[in-house]
C-alpha cells in the first residue's frame, strides 16, 4: 500500500515508517505540510498518516487544501491530543481515524488495513465468517453463537452487520444513522446507543471473546477486533 | 461571611431604633402625624345621624332679625317654640355672659323659657381678660344657670398647625371641674346625671392655672354641612315640617362668618371652616357612639413603632435590590395608610411618623452597611490576593491607597486579570505537557522496543514518567471540564467499555474481571472521556491492588435516580486512617513503594470528575478482605433492556 505521511519529528518518523515498512507498506515521508499537499496532489495515494501538528501547516489545514483540490484517500491523524474537544474537530475537519501517539504496530496496522478493505472493497463480497463462537452470515442476514441463531430486531441486523463489514473503522454516529435508519428524519439520538447497548449484549462482543465495541467521545462507533 | 451578615444586621437595626426613640421623643415629625391623621378622617360613614340637628345662626338669620347680638327675648321665643316641638336636649352655644342693659325683662323671659323647657344646656367659657392677662371662667348669669339643665365648657383644641382634632374631657381653672359641653348635652339628652366634678382636688401649686385632663381625639363623621342644619330665623318663624325636632337633640349656634366661631378640622377644607356648633355635634356622635380617639400611652406606643420600624429588616435581606427597594416603599404606604385607617376602626390614634421615616430610609441604611461590609470584604480579598500573587505581576498603575469603591473595583478587576492570565499559563503548560513531552516520552518508548538490553533498565522509569504526564494532563482536564457541555450518555455502556479497556491488564495478572452490570441503559448527563477515564481508574486501582488469581468485580446497580458503580477487590484493604486522605492530590499510600507508577492523581481524577457530575465517590474497606470503591451519580432515568 502507497502511504504519504506526514510528520516533523525524524526520530518519531523513523520509528513508524519501520513499522509500516514491515508490514509491506510503501511509505512516503514528507517533514512539512507544503511538501505534503504538492506530492499528495500530483501521485495517487492509497492512505495518508498525518502528524495533527507540524510547523507550517496544521494536518486539518492540509487536509482542508486537499479536499478543495481532489478526491482525498482516506486520513488516519495521527496525534498528541486526545481531549474529546480535538477528536471532535478531526472528525469535523474530515477525518477518517485518529491514533493517539504512540501508535502500537498491532493498531497502526489493523487500522490502515480496515480504512483499505473499506476503501477497496473486494469484487466478490463475503458470504460468511466464521469467528469460532461466533458466525456471521452475511448473504442471509443471521448471526449464530454456538449454533444457535440470535435473535435481532431488522434494524439491529442492520447495524450487525455494517459493524462486522467495517471492523476496526471509526463509524460516526451520523454516517450510521444515514446507513441504517436512511431516511427516517430525526431519529432521536438515544437510538444507537439503545441498538449498540442491545447487540454488546446479545452477540457477546466482549474482551474475552475477541471483541471491543467502543464509543469513541460519543462521537461515533468502532467494532474492534482483538488479537 | 456570617458573622460580617449579622454585624450589619445589628447596626442597622441599632440605627433604626435610636431614630424611632428620637424622632417619637422630639415630635420632630407631629406635622406628618396630623396630615395621616387628617387623611384618615376624611373617610366618610354612612348617613348623618338623624337625631341630631343644628340651629343655625347664619347670614339669613342675621339679615331678618337684624345685626348681632339679638335680644334675649328672641332667644326666649326660639326656646319656647322648639319645647313645643319636644325636643330631646337644646345645646345653646350662646354666651350669656353680661345682663341685657336695654331690655331687663328680656333676661327674665329667656330664664323662664330654659326653666321651661328643662332640658337647655348652657356654656362656660375659658378665656383671658387680654393678653397674657389672667384665665378666668365665664358663667352664664346666674339667673340663667340656674335653670339651665346642665352646663358644659366650650372649647376645641387646636394643634400646632391650627387646625382642631381634640378636646379634653374636663377642664378647669386649679382643677379640672368642667365637663365639656357635648357631654353637658349628651347628659341631658339620655337623663344622665351632671359629670361636672366640683368637689375635685384642686392644684397644690398655681391655683389660678388651667388643669385639663382626658384629651380624646375626635371621630369626625363628616364635612361642614354634613349634619342637618335650619336657619334660627325659620325656626322662629315655625317655617319647618312637623317632627323635624322631636326627639332630637338640638344644638344652636353661629354659623355665620361675621361671628368669629370657625375652626378648621381635619374634614373642612382651607375655603370652609367648621362652625364651632358643627364641631360640637361631632364631638357629641363621638361621644355617645364611644368613638372618641384615644391616642396609645407613649410606652405601648414606641413598642409598635420600633416593632414596626424594624419589621422590613425580616425579608430586605432575602430579597435582591430592586425587590428589597420596593417592597420597603409598598411597607411605607402600608403601615401609612394602616395608621390612619386605625382611628376610624379601633378608636386607637398611634402617630407613626416615628417610624414612617426609619421605614423609609432603613433601605439605604442596610444597603450603606452591606456596602461598607462589601468594602471590607473587597479589602480582605484584595490583601490576600496580593499576597499570592506576586507583586511584580499585578499592574503598577493601580491606585494604593483605598479611596474609594470605583478604585478597589479596579483593583479587583486587575487581580482577576492577573488570575485568568495565570490560568491560561496553567493550559499552556499542560499543553505542553500533553504534547510536547508526552509525545518524545512515547517515542522514547518506541526506540526501546528495538534495544533489548536498555529496555529492561529504562523501560520502567521511561513509563513512569509517560504514567505521571498522562495523569497531570488528566486531572487537569476533570478541573476544568464544564457541565454546561455535558451531553446526555449510556453510563452503562461507558463501564462496559472502561471494563473492557482494563480487560489486558486484568488478564496480565489472571485477574478475573467479573462484570455485573444492570441490563439495560442508564442515562446520565456527563462527559464520555472523563467518566470512562474515571471508571477506568477505578478498575485499574483494584487490579493494582488485588492479588494474583483473585477476582475484581465491577458492579453498577441503578435505584432512586442514582448509579452505583462499585468496584470491588479482594486485596490487603485501605486502613481507616487513610481513607480520608485517598482523594486529595498526590495521595499515596504509605506502603506503596516509590516506584510505583502515577503522581497519586487517579483517585483525586475520580473524586473531581465525581463533583463535576454532581455525584459521590467513598471507600468502604475490611482490612484484608475486601475493599469497594463506589461511583454514584444523578441518573436522568433508566431504560431496561
Amino acid at each position: 500500500m502507497k502511504i504519504a505521511f506526514l510528520e516533523d519529528n525524524q526520530h518519531f518518523a523513523d520509528e513508524t515508517i519501520h513499522a509500516l515498512s514491515a508490514a509491506g507498506h510503501e511509505v512516503k515521508h514528507f517533514l512539512t505540510g507544503r511538501d505534503c499537499l504538492k506530492a499528495v496532489t500530483s501521485d495517487t495515494f492509497d492512505l495518508c498518516l498525518f502528524d495533527w501538528e507540524v510547523p507550517d501547516m496544521s494536518g486539518p489545514e492540509v487536509l482542508a487544501s486537499l479536499k478543495l483540490r481532489s478526491a482525498v484517500p482516506p486520513v488516519i491523524f495521527l496525534t498528541g491530543h486526545d481531549a474529546e474537544e480535538d477528536i471532535v474537530q478531526m472528525m469535523e475537519a474530515g477525518a477518517d481515524d485518529y491514533i493517539v501517539k504512540p501508535p502500537s504496530t498491532n493498531i497502526l496496522n489493523a487500522r490502515i488495513n480496515a480504512l483499505y478493505r473499506r476503501a477497496h472493497p473486494a469484487k466478490n463480497p463475503i458470504e460468511s465468517v466464521d469467528y469460532g463462537h461466533l458466525k456471521v452470515d452475511f448473504t442471509k442476514r443471521k448471526f449464530m453463537i454456538n449454533l444457535e441463531a440470535v435473535k435481532l430486531t431488522e434494524k439491529e441486523t442492520e447495524l450487525a452487520l455494517y459493524f462486522f463489514g467495517h471492523i476496526d473503522v471509526l463509524l460516526s454516529r451520523a454516517h450510521l444513522t444515514k446507513v441504517v435508519w436512511g431516511t427516517t428524519p430525526d431519529i432521536d439520538t438515544r437510538t444507537i446507543d439503545v441498538h449498540v447497548s442491545h447487540l454488546r449484549n446479545k452477540l457477546n462482543l466482549l474482551p474475552q471473546y475477541g471483541w471491543r465495541l467502543i464509543s469513541v467521545y460519543h462521537q461515533g462507533y468502532r467494532l474492534e477486533r482483538l488479537t | 461571611m456570617k458573622r460580617f451578615r449579622f454585624n450589619d444586621y445589628l447596626s442597622t437595626a441599632a440605627i433604626l431604633l435610636f431614630l424611632v426613640v428620637f424622632i417619637q421623643l422630639t415630635g420632630l415629625l407631629s406635622r406628618v402625624d396630623n396630615v395621616l391623621f387628617d387623611i384618615g378622617q376624611k373617610w366618610r360613614q354612612g348617613k348623618p345621624p338623624a337625631d341630631i340637628v343644628i340651629v343655625a345662626i347664619d347670614e339669613n338669620s342675621l339679615s331678618q332679625l337684624g345685626r348681632w347680638p339679638w335680644s334675649r327675648q328672641v332667644h326666649a321665643d326660639l326656646i319656647q317654640r322648639l319645647k313645643q316641638e319636644n325636643t330631646l336636649a337644646i345645646g345653646l352655644d350662646i354666651i350669656f355672659s353680661e345682663p341685657e342693659q336695654s331690655n331687663k325683662n328680656a333676661d327674665n323671659a329667656l330664664a323662664t323659657a330654659i326653666a321651661q323647657a328643662q332640658n337647655v344646656v348652657l356654656p362656660i367659657l375659658l378665656e383671658t381678660t387680654r393678653v397674657k392677662g389672667q384665665l378666668i371662667e365665664t358663667l352664664p348669669l346666674p339667673s340663667l344657670a340656674l335653670q339651665a339643665a346642665d352646663l358644659g365648657r366650650v372649647h376645641a383644641v387646636l394643634d400646632e398647625d391650627g387646625i382642631a382634632r381634640s378636646i379634653y374631657l374636663f377642664e378647669g381653672i386649679g382643677a379640672p371641674v368642667w365637663q365639656h359641653f357635648s357631654q353637658a348635652v349628651l347628659n341631658v339628652a339620655t337623663h344622665q346625671p351632671s359629670q361636672n366634678q366640683f368637689n375635685a382636688p384642686a392644684a397644690q401649686k398655681n391655683i389660678f392655672s388651667l388643669i385639663r385632663k382626658q384629651q380624646k381625639r375626635v371621630s369626625f363623621r363628616g364635612p361642614p354641612g354634613y349634619f342637618s342644619t335650619i336657619s334660627y330665623a325659620q325656626v322662629l318663624k315655625g317655617e319647618f315640617e312637623k317632627d323635624t325636632f322631636k326627639n332630637k337633640i338640638v344644638l344652636i349656634g353661629a354659623t355665620a362668618s361675621g361671628m368669629n366661631d370657625l375652626l378648621s378640622t381635619p374634614v373642612s377644607g382651607l375655603s370652609q371652616p367648621m362652625a364651632g356648633v358643627e364641631f360640637h355635634a361631632n364631638v357629641l356622635d363621638s361621644m355617645r357612639n364611644n368613638r372618641l380617639i384615644d391616642t396609645l400611652p407613649t410606652v405601648s406606643c414606641l413598642i409598635v413603632l420600633i416593632a414596626l420600624a424594624l419589621l422590613p429588616l425580616i425579608w430586605m435581606p432575602r430579597l435582591s435590590a430592586l425587590k428589597g427597594l420596593i417592597s420597603t416603599l409598598v411597607y411605607f404606604v402600608f403601615v401609612s395608610m394602616l395608621a390612619a385607617v386605625l382611628p376610624k376602626i379601633f378608636s386607637i390614634w398611634i402617630p407613626p411618623s416615628a417610624a414612617l421615616l426609619p421605614i423609609l430610609i432603613s433601605y439605604p441604611i442596610w444597603s450603606w452597611r452591606k456596602l461598607e461590609a462589601a468594602q471590607r470584604y473587597l479589602d480582605q480579598e484584595l490583601t490576600y490576593l496580593k499576597s499570592f500573587i506576586v507583586q511584580s505581576d499585578f499592574a503598577d498603575n493601580t491606585v494604593h491607597h483605598y479611596d474609594n469603591f470605583d478604585d478597589r473595583i479596579e483593583q479587583v478587576r486587575a487581580a482577576g486579570q492577573q488570575l485568568r492570565f495565570l490560568q491560561n499559563d496553567r493550559k499552556e503548560v499542560l499543553a505542553f505537557i500533553s504534547h510536547d513531552l508526552r509525545a518524545p516520552l512515547a517515542s522514547a518508548m518506541m526506540l526501546l522496543e528495538e534495544h533489548q538490553q536498555l529496555k529492561s533498565k529504562l523501560h520502567a522509569p521511561l513509563s513512569q514518567a509517560l504514567h505521571l504526564a498522562e495523569d497531570f494532563l488528566q486531572a487537569s482536564r476533570a478541573e476544568m471540564s464544564n457541565s454546561a457541555d455535558f451531553k446526555e450518555l449510556d453510563f452503562a455502556g461507558v463501564t462496559h467499555q472502561a471494563v473492557d479497556d482494563a480487560y489486558e491488564s486484568a488478564l496480565k495478572k489472571n485477574i478475573t474481571l467479573e462484570r455485573e452490570i444492570v441490563d439495560g441503559l442508564v442515562w446520565v448527563n456527563g462527559n464520555f472521556g472523563l467518566l470512562q477515564r474515571a471508571i477506568l481508574n477505578l478498575v485499574m486501582n483494584a487490579i493494582k491492588f488485588a492479588p494474583e488469581h483473585s477476582k475484581v468485580r465491577v458492579k453498577l446497580s441503578y435505584a432512586n435516580q442514582q448509579a452505583v458503580l462499585s468496584v470491588v477487590d479482594y486485596g490487603p484493604g485501605i486502613p481507616m486512617d487513610e481513607q480520608k486522605h485517598l482523594f486529595k492530590r498526590f495521595s499515596r499510600l504509605k506502603d506503596m513503594s516509590a516506584s510505583a507508577e502515577g503522581a497519586g492523581l487517579g483517585l483525586y481524577f475520580v473524586h473531581t470528575v465525581a463533583q463535576k457530575h454532581h455525584g459521590t465517590v467513598d471507600v468502604e474497606s475490611d482490612i484484608g478482605q475486601k475493599t469497594s470503591f463506589n461511583l454514584r451519580l444523578p441518573v436522568i432515568n433508566f431504560q431496561a433492556h
